[in-house]
């Protein structure tokens, strides 16, 4: 073999299987991307808590009557 | 209790994953089974029979006929192939039949490897890893058992095999017996005489597709007789990738070169499985051996094995650590 049928066949080798994965991971990646998008969309708007649920520092919520805590 | 959210877990592959990988291509498989010209007396002539030529007595007489067998109920044999098959790839996707399809697959496999496959060619001296050697139908058996459905493994990186009856070790052993026998294959005559590589690939080629057939004749006219000296760095590439993983843990590396040259053989000396010519029967081993690397694929190592690596850390960088600490501290 000459040193440039080496490199061909070289050449070949790495190329086919970047080839089949790049063909492989673009539909993969198509399909997820819009997987996700869709997910995200039928979602909806997430609702906010309620205000008297509404925290007011870490580990603890307001209250009129009295404070509670965790801690 | 406190969490170290800078150690994020690794996304391991599970069993399940490859139980659905597989089911998949049995699906596909029996979906090539219905294809029209499996109706046909050309699935006994052209695919069964073949493989009794240059086989021992018994063997060549067994499948001889099978092939008559098969040949004489065409239309009824082919639906019943194609309905065990895609029996066994439905039971893989339900996650409550897997056993049962597996215990199926088993059974099929060995049959399809004996009776459709010839032994994958290793009696009559065919066994080319390029086209396919030692046989498809035994790499479904391999897989299959090493996902067979048992135990969870406690190690969060662990590879799906860890999950099966074989382990992480039988599926890193069978890993290398799979590659190390490539290794034996190529450098047999029938991969390693001047001229069988190119033959292979020009056989290959017969009937496949302009774009398909011009890459195969390419690499065909570039190795012209050069196949022995392809052969040997073949062969010795693929010991490394099968002894690799035995000997480190961290087996991507290996796993990624064995998957290339798969993907080589798959393109190059199957045709992917010869899909286009509407003969074909499954795809090869291309997509199997992928398959394989992914269920012993290891995502990472465990935190005890890390924290024991860093042990061995030398004493001088470790010191500096803590002088460093010290003077924090301080």
């Amino acid at each position: 073999m000459t040193a440039v049928a080496v490199a061909v066949a070289v050449a070949v080798a790495v190329a086919v299987p970047v080839a089949v994965a790049v063909a492989v991971a673009v539909p993969v990646a198509v399909a997820v991307t819009c997987r996700s998008f869709l997910r995200k969309s039928l979602e909806g708007p997430r609702m906010a808590p309620p205000p008297w649920l509404r925290r007011t520092r870490p580990g603890g919520f307001h209250s009129d009557r009295y404070q509670i805590s965790y801690h | 209790m406190t969490a170290d959210t800078s150690a994020q877990p690794a996304r391991r592959i599970t069993a399940r994953t490859i139980q659905v990988g597989l089911g998949i291509i049995w699906l596909a498989d029996g979906l090539l089974q219905l294809q029209p010209k499996m109706f046909g007396t050309a699935f006994a002539s052209g695919v069964i029979l073949p493989s009794a030529h240059g086989q021992p007595a018994i063997i060549s007489s067994v499948i001889t006929h099978t092939a008559h067998l098969v040949g004489t109920q065409p239309v009824l044999t082919d639906l019943v192939f194609a309905g065990i098959q895609l029996l066994i790839g439905a039971g893989l996707l339900i996650r409550e039949t897997v056993k049962p399809a597996l215990v199926l697959s088993f059974v099929w496999a060995l049959g399809v490897w004996s009776l459709g496959e010839g032994f994958g060619g290793l009696f009559n001296g065919t066994a080319l890893p390029l086209t396919g050697a030692p046989g498809a139908a035994l790499l479904y058996l391999a897989i299959g058992l090493l996902v067979w459905p048992r135990r969870v493994p406690r190690d969060a990186h662990a590879p799906a095999a860890a999950e099966g009856p074989l382990g992480e070790g039988g599926g890193v052993a069978l890993w290398a017996l799979v590659w190390c026998g490539f290794g034996l294959l190529w450098l047999l005559p029938a991969s390693s005489n001047s001229g069988a590589l190119s033959g292979a690939l020009k056989s290959a080629a017969a009937g496949e597709p302009g774009w398909l057939a011009h890459l195969q004749l390419s690499v065909a006219h570039s190795i012209g007789s050069g196949g022995g000296s392809v052969a040997l760095v073949t062969a010795l590439l693929s010991f490394v990738v099968g002894v690799g993983p035995i000997l480190f843990r961290r087996n991507a590396i290996f796993l990624v070169i064995g998957v290339a040259m798969a993907l080589d053989f798959w393109v190059l000396g199957q045709a992917f499985g010869q899909i286009f010519s509407g003969m074909a029967t499954d795809p090869d081993t291309g997509p199997l051996l992928v398959l394989l690397a992914l269920a012993v694929y290891r995502a990472g190592v465990p935190a005890g094995a890390a924290a024991a690596a860093q042990a061995l850390v030398p004493e001088r960088a470790s010191s500096a650590f803590t002088t460093r600490a010290g003077s924090l501290v301080s």
